[in-house]
């Protein structure tokens, strides 16, 4: 058991940060050149701030129709999920090691991630 | 300024924080905020969208580099995770209430306190006390140092729990990592020897920024044109840094030499939060 959490998780967890970094700058970079391809002269202007609110669904449908800044937030929401993706790996050896007290801990810390989410959204 | 001129200026730029924030250890958001705020006049607002951003980053990219935890060091961050994401979530809720002119002044604030921090001498006295929730919670563990294998004991459950709720507001408020804080309460509340305490805060940096970031993301801090150039010359700015700093001999000298370019632009940040407030 414990050769399986020393090695095989910590190479799963390094695994899915690398994928998720590099995911999501795959997305990020790929938005933002067809973004700047059509507007690279246009004035820089963010001096001051337009309040403008995001939904998650709003992303994925800019994705189906290929929005470039659909592609780039799609980019940042997997950025995001990435160290979310830690704790759910975490959960996955605290099971796996039948530690009850730290299963439910962590399944605490991902209902906490899931409340900001729906925070964010409804306020 | 193009929007072309923007993006390649703030790439450059962010390359440059991800280099010295992966060097000091101080993490990559470091200077994103000033950069955008004092050279590239971005409002407050994105810069601190922007700021998480590249903490997550640079968190996600150095735990891709370096994991070597096992399960008894997932159980202290996962632990006091609980605490600092809900701080995160009531400080990013709350990031819009603050006036826009006290954000920088605190954030200057907090870069020097980091920067002394990133000097300070590292407590390696691990503790004798027993506490009960300690061991009830099995937070007491062992760390590495060299071929020896130290056990350690933690103290003043409560109390840390309370300090890194704190953490987490000041995370989702100013969009920092707050690693300096966290690393602080570790050491001077809960007595975790330095080791086990630097590797426990990047293990919570990402994930607390993670639950301010989704609330950050929905209210529009998060602006898509300035988040491209900045996670992405972060990412390979601290790929660079971690190469260098195998090669110097020196480090102590480069963070001393970091830690005053730092406190220089925090104060630079607080003169004009607090110039535009009269």
């Amino acid at each position: 058991m414990d050769k399986f959490n020393k090695n095989n998780i910590n190479q799963l967890i390094g695994g899915a940060l690398r994928l998720g970094v590099f995911l999501s700058l795959i997305f990020m970079v790929a938005g933002g050149i067809g973004y700047l391809s059509s507007r690279s002269e246009e004035p820089a202007a963010f001096s001051a701030f337009r309040v403008s609110r995001l939904s998650f669904p709003a992303v994925f449908q800019g994705l189906l129709s290929f929005q470039s800044t659909a592609i780039i937030n799609f980019g940042i929401m997997l950025l995001i999920a990435t160290p979310v993706m830690r704790v759910v790996l975490a959960l996955l050896s605290f099971v796996l090691a039948k530690d009850s007290l730290y299963t439910v801990i962590t399944i605490l810390v991902l209902l906490i991630i899931l409340f900001s989410i729906i925070s964010g959204h409804s306020s | 300024m193009t929007l072309i001129a923007f993006t390649f200026f703030i790439l450059a730029g962010a390359y440059l924080a991800g280099l010295i924030g992966s060097m000091t250890g101080l993490g990559g958001g470091f200077i994103v905020i000033p950069l955008l705020t004092l050279l590239l006049h971005v409002n407050i607002h994105y810069a601190v969208g922007a700021s998480l951003i590249s903490v997550i980053a640079t968190s996600s990219g150095a735990g891709a580099a370096h994991v070597k935890d096992s399960l008894s060091n997932f159980r202290l961050p996962m632990f006091l995770e609980v605490s600092t994401t809900l701080g995160a979530i009531v400080g990013a809720l709350y990031a819009a209430l603050v006036p826009a002119h006290l954000i920088p002044v605190m954030i200057g604030a907090i870069l020097i306190f980091s920067s002394v921090m990133s000097l300070r001498k590292k407590n390696d006295n691990p503790s004798k006390q027993v506490s009960k929730l300690g061991e009830r919670l099995k937070l007491n563990g062992t760390y590495n140092n060299g071929s020896q294998v130290i056990p350690y004991k933690v103290r003043h459950i409560t109390g840390g729990f309370i300090a890194m709720f704190f953490a987490g507001v000041i995370s989702g408020l100013l969009g920092i990592g707050s690693g300096a804080l966290k690393v602080f309460a570790m050491d001077t509340v809960m007595n975790i020897p330095f080791k086990v305490s630097t590797s426990t805060s990047s293990f919570m940096i990402g994930v607390t920024a993670a639950a301010g970031a989704v609330i950050y993301f929905q209210h529009g801090y998060i602006d898509p044109v300035i988040a491209v150039p900045v996670a992405t010359g972060v990412v390979f700015g601290a790929l660079t840094g971690a190469k260098l700093l195998t090669k110097i001999n020196s480090p102590q000298i480069l963070r001393l030499l970091f830690a005053i370019v730092v406190s220089l632009l925090a104060v630079q940040m607080i003169y004009n939060g607090l110039k535009a407030h009269h």
